[in-house]
């Protein structure tokens, strides 16, 4: 069982690859690509956003490096996850991987739980299959988690179908379920865009310091150039499939090359703009 | 605009869900708000106070706990059954997710048409004669009248949803979180397409949303919900000197591309006591900063403020 994530690493210390991806592509029905020969690598410990247009395949490569496609959906070219390569691993190993080592926060936190099954005990399940806890210490870890999330009431969360909760309230669950097994590699795809401001400002914050507690490595899927721009350390631009810029955030927010990164930036409204007409 | 009658009001809305086991949720407290024809009324607030409960109370989805809801000046809280088919033809609703609503084998241009034939307005055959036309209103070319949802982008998708909206020419479009799945570029396409039509055929919005620079870009006034009331209400351009505790805490919470690293964001220790969700006080009591004493024993009324808003707050009585 895994204990605690890796120790940050030390200044000078060789970093690590925990993601390496080249020329890879995804296609749902073997004739358009999802993803399009992308290729781009992630050290541990790092943060990156990818941040592109709506259906550009940010989601799909997500689930490509979980092993999470479906079926009918192919790959080609090379996916390492910690060093290894996804395709070469069996049903069983990537499922222990996706338990131990790494986690998603999905996009639509719904659409993956049991609508006839209450939270509590969709969430035990999920526990269970990784840690060995008795009924009342899964319950107190529940209850600690959703309220790290901010899910005050937390009680009640457990006891509630997912139909009685609001998209932002689900989504919390999913990113309590997310952190509950301090994953090495966290992927969260839009992980605060059902969130008021004042809590996705808490769940920044919570993922930065995983990262500087524990060291775990994070990519983030969002539409919120805001927060892309505040917690990561590079930047990847997807659209339609293919990744058109990957550079440090702060170079790609004030010296964006590629003209889409470009008409992205300018499209983004903010708080002191000229109200629109 | 036209400010002497409201062509939505909520009086004193509320709305209490009994769960299986017995349980009270108040999702909605005490809303009142109006809503004037041709006006764009903007909701933000915290995750789970209320905001979509709001939506479904509006478009009679679901019924009401209490209160009064006035659509042109006609009671709609106690409608049942057959006499709601009217309340839909007047409130149209449009959702974060545009893949939901589609049927996954229906045509665009049956769905487009739906609206028009359900509620009378034309035949099917007439009424499929205006794709085209419906299809343009939304800079869509005609083509896609063919096509199955899922060949469509998100936001080509939303742009259809719209039209569909539009087309049966409701009183009020309530407009759920409608653009927080697009990107931000096919988002300011969407906006702008919204104020478009807003001009064209004089339309009322209720426009749902937690990216607060987003709903001031196209909303005329901003009312702020916490735990199911109405904190704060003001005119758009007021927002940045809004006056109640939570909404000036939602603008220091902003993410904006230019300030990265100069944010700090501070702790907030949200495990609050069962006491304190039991409180009788102002329900923001725990988070606040600026709390007097007395905040524990009473919740605040929306009144009008000094400057012109309306705010619940016992500081600023
Ligand atoms: N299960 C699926 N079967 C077939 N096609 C799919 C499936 N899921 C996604 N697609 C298609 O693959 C493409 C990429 O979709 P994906 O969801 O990865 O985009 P995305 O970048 O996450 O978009 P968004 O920003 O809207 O979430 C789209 O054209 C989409 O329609
Ligand atoms: N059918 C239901 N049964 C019980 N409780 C419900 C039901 N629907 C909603 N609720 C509760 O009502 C409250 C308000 O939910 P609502 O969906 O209106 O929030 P919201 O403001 O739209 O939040 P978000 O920003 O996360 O979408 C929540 O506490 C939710 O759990
Ligand atoms: S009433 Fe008191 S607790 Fe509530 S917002 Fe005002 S100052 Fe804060
Ligand atoms: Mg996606
Ligand atoms: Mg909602």
């Amino acid at each position: 069982m895994k204990k605690a994530g890796l120790p940050p690493a030390a200044p000078g210390e060789e970093t690590m690859a925990i993601l390496e991806i080249e020329n890879y592509s995804i296609s749902y029905d073997g004739l358009k690509s999802a993803v399009d020969n992308v290729s781009f690598s992630v050290e541990k410990g790092e943060i990156i956003s990818i941040v592109g247009e709506s259906g550009s395949g940010k989601s799909t490569l997500l689930h490509g490096i979980l092993g999470l496609l479906p079926r009918a959906a192919g790959s080609r070219g090379t996916l390492k996850v910690f060093g290894r390569e996804l395709s070469a691993m069996s049903e069983k190993e990537q499922r222990t991987m996706r338990g131990e080592k790494m986690a998603i926060i999905f996009q639509d936190t719904g659409r993956y739980m049991n609508p006839i099954s209450r939270i509590g005990r969709q969430f035990s399940q999920y526990l269970k299959v990784h840690r060995n806890l008795s009924p009342e210490q899964m319950h107190e870890m529940e209850v600690d988690l959703l309220q790290r999330v901010h899910l005050t009431d937390a009680e009640r969360v457990l006891n509630s179908y997912p139909f009685e909760l609001s998209g932002g309230m689900r989504q919390r669950v999913g990113i309590a379920m997310a952190m509950a097994l301090q994953p090495e590699l966290l992927l969260a795809d839009e992980p605060t865009s059902a969130l008021d401001v004042t809590i996705q400002a808490q769940i920044v914050r919570q993922l930065m310091e995983l990262r500087s507690k524990y060291g775990t490595t994070i990519i983030v899927v969002t539409h919120n150039m805001g927060v892309a721009s505040y917690m990561s350390d590079r930047i990847v631009v997807m659209k339609d499939g293919h990744v058109v810029e990957t550079a440090p955030a702060e170079e790609l927010i004030s010296h964006p090359k590629d003209a889409y990164t470009k008409a992205l930036l300018e499209a983004i409204i903010e708080l002191d703009d000229e109200r629109l007409a | 605009m036209d400010k002497k009658e409201p062509i939505l009001e909520l009086n004193h809305v509320s709305k209490t869900f009994t769960t299986e086991d017995g349980r009270e949720v108040r999702a909605v407290k005490d809303a009142s708000l109006a809503v004037y024809p041709g006006e764009c009324i903007g909701i933000v607030g915290e995750s789970g106070c209320g905001k979509s409960t709001i939506a479904r109370l509006i478009t009679r989805i679901i019924d009401p706990s209490g209160g009064e809801i006035i659509l042109a000046g006609e009671n709609i809280a106690d409608k049942k059954g057959r006499k709601l088919k009217a309340v839909y033809r007047d409130i149209q609703m449009v959702y974060q997710d545009p893949y939901s609503v589609f049927s996954p084998r229906a045509g665009i241009g049956t769905f487009l048409t739906d609206g028009l034939v359900y509620h009378g307005i034309m035949t099917r055959s007439e009424a499929l004669k205006e794709v085209g036309k419906l299809l343009e209103m939304v800079d869509l070319p005609a083509e896609l009248a063919d096509r199955l949802p899922h060949q469509l982008s998100g936001g080509q998708l939303q742009r259809v949803v719209i039209a569909r909206a539009v087309s049966i020419r409701p009183k009020v479009i309530l407009l759920d979180e409608a653009t927080s799945a697009l990107d931000v570029s096919v988002q300011k396409q969407v906006l702008n397409l919204l104020m478009r039509l807003k001009k064209e055929y004089n339309l009322t919005y209720v426009f749902i949303g937690h990216d607060l620079a987003v709903v001031r870009s196209i909303a005329d006034r901003i009312a702020v919900m916490y735990a199911g009331l109405i904190v704060e209400e003001m005119d758009s351009d007021e927002l940045e000197q809004a006056e109640h505790p939570y909404t000036k805490k939602l603008l220091q919470s902003v993410f904006s591309v230019n300030d990265r690293n100069r944010k700090v964001i501070p702790i907030e220790n949200m495990s609050v006591s069962d006491e304190n969700l039991q409180t009788l006080g102002c329900p923001f009591q725990p988070r606040c900063p600026e709390a007097l004493p007395a905040c524990k024993n009473a919740c605040p009324m929306l009144r009008m403020t000094k400057s012109g808003h309306k705010a619940a707050c016992l500081a600023l009585e």
